[in-house]
């Protein structure tokens, strides 16, 4: 296949690009849910497709095919090559920041490749699992999936790069319904992993499910806050789809050329509190594994945030040349067929000094935020204002954990939140899912994010608004 | 393809798409070509699936064998009957555009032009800030071991476009607009283009509103979004019957206003979900879910249908939760709304917001999809809005969080809407009054 990708690459420039690369994908998923102690689904797939990508003075030509054949893809070379020049009067790249050529491969170290493992095996962990969630009468519906991803990409540029890497991940999700008096309540939670089969054979399936529908038992009962701003503790779960959201989109380099982000223009700027600093990185704890992106750059460790002040944005190749830095390795394309596009990889806050307990005894009168069970979230980059949906979560007595609260939605300015800071836990948890991604101009990718447990002195809690 | 199967189907894809992705000038242009099949087959009523993205031979072989091997390795499915033995066809129409399926680079050059014109003539100090054009050709066939076989072509188009005005970081807006359409001139580019400028340079001194109770005027593609939120994934046979609906056992009851029906027309019109057939082979129809405020019944595919001893209301999806998505054949079958139509009324939507006198004109939101469609609880934040005084639209609102329970807006707290159905997700609605909605705001 490298060959092929090569003879491509060579044909582009042939043609006339100034620039080319091609990517080749393959990949493999396995999704198989169950339902109330049944068997639901068992959806496997192989796919794998080509992409080509060529620059043709200030104008960028795509072209993509399922169909692996030679002569096919040299088709495609050509018709990217047409698509750009069709376009170059009204286009305007202004061209690629200068990166070294990289040769690199990077396997993700698997002990057991999920394919070798028979499908019966699987079948039997999941409904198993399924069937142990029924804690209860009060359990109307129990969901639960095992989920499979291999993701092989290789990638030939022009400039001499060439790339493969080879990434596995696996995970198992439980969503369970519990009803009471007439109010139903939907818990949803999972844990995934980039590693092989090991991961889903060391865990405990059957206590995962049972603990997420008793989670749901006691939520459904739970009162709903009454909104209000308070302060509050946000686990590492929450807070790190909380940076995903309301931080990292906003250092996303392509929304801060189009001047759409609320960071833009603020690089040097105090913009949290100083005992904030934050990473998007490509390898980190249970994160997504991602060594370099699909532009053929190693993902670098990206400060977004040191001690409080925004020290940097994450960028591709012509997103860092408009800016005038180093690219950070976060162009990324869902598949072969899609152009790369700045995304996160793992955004997370470096743990502080804290225990829980000490960030516990700060409040009088608060919550305890959770993210497990949480519905996930979403935020108007321009002007900066997020809304999350959290899981059951708990209120906070004079420095003690008190009963849980249901229905707790988080709402508010990024940028002022981010100063409410006022104590960071010095513990530390990444996690990524097999199931969900990102979604960002229709395309979707596999991230991850996490954090300490964190302190706020303010947050906007919505509950039930009448 | 039976090969060891009691009984198998194949599902095939073929699509070929056009895009071009663009921001003040254009930033790639591109096309891709892809195909797929999936194989189901069925062993002692044990399930087998498995796709692959070719055509070819062996790869078909090696999706064959796979199947095989898991449906052995499934359990007894006691709900399986069978892959139908009669597929239909009906006809629709507006569904395949010929200009569409001979698009030229040229077309989408000369459109992206159009655009950063028209938005320029609004206003030339309006920067676009992202926007993509695309359309496309759909191919599917499908057929079983009792040889049905049927193939269907639809052509789809979209156009998203997002505008920014003002330049002051407290000073900026970023508005969006959206059109999908079967028809590559049913895009409307250059009105697109005029809506989200005028917008656009509206919205950039919108602030709060303090908070409260108020009437609301939802445009007809937000309210679709509520609609789409709240009720798609409800409605459907595999969520009653599996105990994930509020809808179960409610059939015959009052659920709504008695002005309020909700029809899924799964032949409607040029419909973004009209086909000549769903994904399970059988020919789609009008299929009401809500007929003057009564609960008429749910939808159906194949496999939810036969576990009830009913008919298929032709409703089977490969691509929930991806509409159009090209990989639809990687799914199998679950039930989804068509084209689901909250019925419209006479008015305009102007003698809407003129009627309402005071209150709140919601035009998009976000967030809404984290609402509860079990619970009811609905809760959106406003992206953008405009107060309604006197019966006219005033200044500009954001930022303000705007809640309710679903199931009291059906129950007549919608019943003045207007005449303008519009596509939003798997919903067509209409610009809708929603009365007595709690505003959070400052």
């Amino acid at each position: 296949m490298e060959e092929l990708l090569q003879y491509l690459t060579d044909r582009a420039t042939d043609l006339g690009a100034k620039y080319a690369d091609t990517r080749f994908q393959e990949v493999k998923q396995t999704l198989i849910s169950a339902e109330n102690g049944s068997l639901r689904r068992y959806e496997s797939d192989r796919s794998s497709g080509v992409g080509i990508r060529v620059l043709v003075d200030n104008s960028w030509g795509i072209a993509s095919s399922t169909e692996l054949g030679k002569a096919v893809l040299r088709q495609k070379v050509a018709e990217a090559v047409r698509l750009a020049k069709a376009a170059r009067k009204l286009a305007a790249c202004i061209g690629l920041a200068k990166v070294k050529p990289l040769e690199a491969t990077f396997e993700l170290p698997v002990k057991i490749d999920p394919d070798d493992i028979p499908p019966e095996e699987k079948v039997r962990i999941l409904t198993e699992a399924n069937k142990s969630a029924v804690t209860g009468s009060e359990i109307k519906n129990s969901f639960s999936r095992l989920g499979f991803l291999h993701d092989i990409r290789m990638f030939v540029s022009s400039e001499g790069s060439k790339i493969k890497t080879d990434i596995t991940t696996c995970g198992f999700s439980q969503t369970s319904v519990a009803t009471a008096n007439g109010t139903m309540e939907r818990v949803p939670e999972q844990r995934s992993q980039c590693a092989g089969y090991e991961f889903i054979k060391a865990g405990d399936w059957d206590g995962f499910a049972r603990e997420v529908s008793q989670l749901a038992s006691k939520a459904v009962v739970a009162p709903i806050p009454t909104p209000g701003t308070y302060p509050a503790i946000l686990d590492p779960e929450l807070i790190g789809l909380f940076l995903h959201e309301a931080l990292g989109h906003a250092a996303e380099g392509d929304l801060v050329v189009t001047k759409e982000s609320v960071l833009e223009g603020r690089l040097g700027e105090s913009i949290a509190s100083e005992f904030v600093t934050v990473y998007d990185d490509g390898m980190v704890g249970n994160g997504y594994v991602v060594p370099m992106d699909d532009e053929g750059v190693a993902k670098t460790k990206t400060s977004i945030i040191e001690h409080g002040r925004l020290n940097g944005f994450l960028l591709s190749r012509d997103t860092a040349k408009e800016l005038g830095f180093p690219p950070t390795g976060n162009a990324r394309a869902q598949s072969y067929e899609h152009k790369p596009i700045v995304r996160m990889t793992n955004v997370y806050m470096q743990p502080g000094n804290h225990s829980f307990d000490e960030l516990l005894k700060g409040i009088d009168f608060g919550f305890y935020v959770r993210g497990r069970g949480t519905l996930g979230g979403q935020v108007d980059v321009g002007g900066g204002t997020f809304t999350f949906r959290a899981g059951p979560s708990y209120l906070i007595e004079k420095g003690e954990l008190k009963h849980m609260v249901r229905s707790v939605t988080l709402a508010g300015r990024v940028l002022e939140t981010l100063k409410t800071i006022d104590a960071v836990g010095k513990d530390f948890a990444v996690t990524t899912s097999v199931f969900g991604g990102c979604g960002k101009d229709g395309q979707m990718a596999k991230v991850g994010d996490g954090g300490p447990h964190v302190r706020l002195r303010k947050l906007t809690i919505g509950g039930r608004a009448d | 393809m039976k090969k060891g199967f009691d009984e198998a189907e194949a599902f095939t894809t073929r699509i070929v798409r056009s895009e071009v992705i663009y921001r003040d000038k254009i930033e790639a242009t591109k096309t891709n070509d892809g195909v797929g099949l999936s194989v189901r087959g069925v062993l002692d009523r044990r399930i087998g699936f498995f796709s692959v993205s070719s055509l070819e031979h062996k790869d078909i072989e090696y999706a064959v064998d796979q199947s095989l091997k898991i449906a052995k390795a499934n359990r007894e499915d006691p709900n399986w009957r069978s892959f139908t033995r009669k597929f239909g066809r009906v006809q629709v129409e507006g569904v395949v555009d010929r200009k569409i399926e001979q698009l030229s680079p040229k077309n989408l050059v000369d459109e992206v032009r159009l655009v950063l014109d028209t938005v320029h003539e609004v206003d030339e100090s309006l920067e676009v800030t992202r926007g993509y054009i695309s359309a496309g050709v759909l191919s599917n066939a499908i057929a079983n071991s009792y040889g049905c076989r049927l193939e269907r072509k639809e052509t789809l188009a979209a156009s998203w476009i997002s505008v920014k005005a003002g330049s002051t970081p407290d000073e900026k807006e970023v508005s969006h607009e959206v059109s999908v359409s079967r028809q590559w001139k049913g895009l409307k580019n250059e009105t697109l283009a005029r809506a989200v400028s005028s917008r656009a340079l509206k919205m950039v001194h919108a602030k709060p509103i303090p908070s409260g109770k108020l009437n609301t005027v939802w445009r007809n593609d937000a309210f679709g979004n509520i609609v789409d939120s709240m009720l798609t994934r409800t409605i459907t046979a595999d969520a009653v019957q599996e105990n994930r609906s509020p809808w179960a056992g409610k059939v015959g009851q009052l659920v709504a206003g008695e002005t309020v029906s909700i029809v899924d027309e799964g032949r409607m019109i040029g419909g973004i979900g009209t086909r000549h057939f769903d994904d399970d082979g059988v020919p789609q129809k009008r299929v009401p879910v809500i007929e003057k405020g009564i609960l008429q019944g749910f939808l159906y595919d194949c496999y939810t249908a036969n576990k009830e001893n009913r008919q298929s209301s032709g409703n089977a999806h490969r691509d929930v939760g991806s509409f159009s998505s090209p990989l639809n054949y990687m799914k199998t079958p679950s039930p989804y709304p068509n084209n689901l139509v909250v019925k419209p009324q006479r008015a305009s939507p102007e003698e809407i917001i003129k009627e309402t006198r005071n209150g709140l004109y919601i035009v998009e939101t976000i967030g809404e999809w984290l609402s509860d469609p079990i619970s009811g609880e609905l809760s959106a934040t406003v992206s953008s809005g405009f107060l309604i005084e006197n019966g006219e639209l005033g200044r500009a609102v954001k930022g303000v969080i705007v809640s309710a329970n679903f199931f009291d807006i059906l129950k007549g707290k919608m019943d003045l809407r207007a005449n303008d159905l519009e596509n939003a997700g798997a919903v067509y609605a209409p610009t809708t009054q929603v009365l007595d909605m709690a505003v959070a705001g400052e």
